[in-house]
């Protein structure tokens, strides 16, 4: 019908001008407010992955891990649980730090990457079972470290092992494969990482489970 | 992957705009909107291979859209989402006695081509505002985002002909409505 052709001509000629309108007050100052988060975040990375030289970075490192446990659990958390979160994190994030570079022995945490995987999705899914697989030993290994550092040990790894949109929706398709499955491969190694500090804060916290044995 | 934070700036400046709107059209939420807008962003900003990216605008479109989507169908397994839905039912009902009962970013006063022009836009944004969610997703990237069915069928996971049948009937939704106002008449378009 020539009405509901002219519809479309008329939105594709004045398209600009439906996306006229005022924005929500204070967008980019929330927008900043995330991008510093996202920036403190890459910070408490870099600053895990390398050992410290000197006492010195210490306070700054543990500053922006608590940083990064914070945004983890805005991201995946209601407002409300955050406030609940957010205190105790700093405190898992300060003593994981602490014991790990004063052990000065950085551990890697490698995802098995089974060949033969062409499907983005369905790598995702396979990594996504072993971060799943090795939240649920921690958290069963920290069923003696008391029940408030195992709700906070709960929290964390629910934070880390669950994503609202999958990684391998958002990775635009227009990719190589092998760039997609590098962009994942990477994302969730960090969620490892960020794993394996819960384990040294759980053994501090149990000593007697010192003994069992973790994701290899 | 490290860029300079003013970089990043420029980019919400210059895309912040059209994403947001384009979220909007698809979630018909502001607050939904504007998270899956900074999202987008921030996405790019963790991207560590951009110098791959022709064309920053589409790719940041590109994200927005499939955000958005993901949104959306996230949502509508929420319970409080089919209450929002009936929220939007009910709202249509009320329109016919008062149309400022929509909160929309409407353009007030706006005349950079012809008073009419600016109206109608604003009744149309009303009335996309005003359908089903699954219509006006479908609308929206049809009609404003320049998708084709099998597009849309490939980023929704929906079939091309329960495509086409909801794109019809919203698109019939939003004639129906401009004819019902005697102003606007599809035949002036």
């Amino acid at each position: 019908m020539k009405e509901i052709n002219d519809l479309e001509n008329f939105v594709e000629k004045n398209r600009d001008l439906f996306d006229n309108g005022e924005l929500p007050a204070e967008h980019k100052n929330r927008f900043l407010k995330k991008l510093e988060a996202v920036r403190a975040e890459e910070k408490a990375d870099e600053n895990v992955a390398e050992a410290p030289h000197n006492g010195n970075r210490l306070q700054d490192v543990l500053n922006s891990a608590g940083n990064w446990f914070a945004e983890t659990a805005r991201r995946f958390t209601t407002k409300k649980a955050l406030l609940y979160f957010a205190t105790p994190s700093v405190a898992i994030a300060a003593i994981c730090l602490f014991f790990i570079l004063k052990e000065n022995n950085i551990e890697r945490v490698k995802l098995v990457s089974p060949q033969g995987i062409t499907n983005v999705a369905a790598m995702e899914n396979i990594y996504l079972k072993q971060v799943k697989n090795y939240g649920n030993v921690l958290i069963n290994s920290s069923s003696n470290t008391g029940d408030a550092a195992q709700a906070q040990v709960k929290s964390v790894v629910s934070a880390l092992t669950e994503d609202a949109i999958p990684m391998s929706e958002q990775i635009p398709s227009e990719l190589s494969k092998d760039e997609q499955f590098k962009i994942l491969k990477k994302y969730y190694n960090q969620k490892m990482a960020g794993l394996k500090n819960i384990k040294v804060f759980i053994a501090q916290n149990n000593p007697e489970e010192n003994n069992f044995k973790f994701w290899k | 992957m490290k860029d300079n934070p003013a970089d990043i700036e420029n980019i919400y400046n210059c895309h912040s705009r059209r994403l947001y709107f384009t979220s909007l059209r698809i979630l018909g939420n502001s607050f939904d909107a504007e998270d899956v807008m900074q999202d987008t962003v921030i996405e790019y900003y963790k991207f560590p291979n951009k110098e791959k990216i022709n064309n920053v605008g589409g790719w940041l479109q590109s994200v927005c859209v499939r955000k958005s989507i993901d949104l959306l169908r996230k949502k509508a397994k929420e319970d409080k989402y089919r209450d929002h839905i009936k929220d939007d039912l009910k709202t249509e009902e009320r329109m016919e006695d008062n149309e400022k009962a929509v909160s929309l970013n409407l353009p007030e006063g706006e005349d950079e081509r012809d008073g009419n022009v600016a109206r109608l836009i604003g009744k149309i944004k009303k009335i996309l505002m005003s359908l089903p969610c699954s219509s006006r997703m479908i609308v929206s990237l049809r009609l404003f985002e320049g998708y084709d069915y099998e597009e849309i069928a490939q980023i929704t996971g929906l079939t091309e002909s329960g495509i086409r049948s909801q794109f019809m009937r919203g698109r019939n939704k939003i004639a129906e409505e401009l004819d019902k106002d005697n102003t606007f008449n599809t035949k002036q378009l």
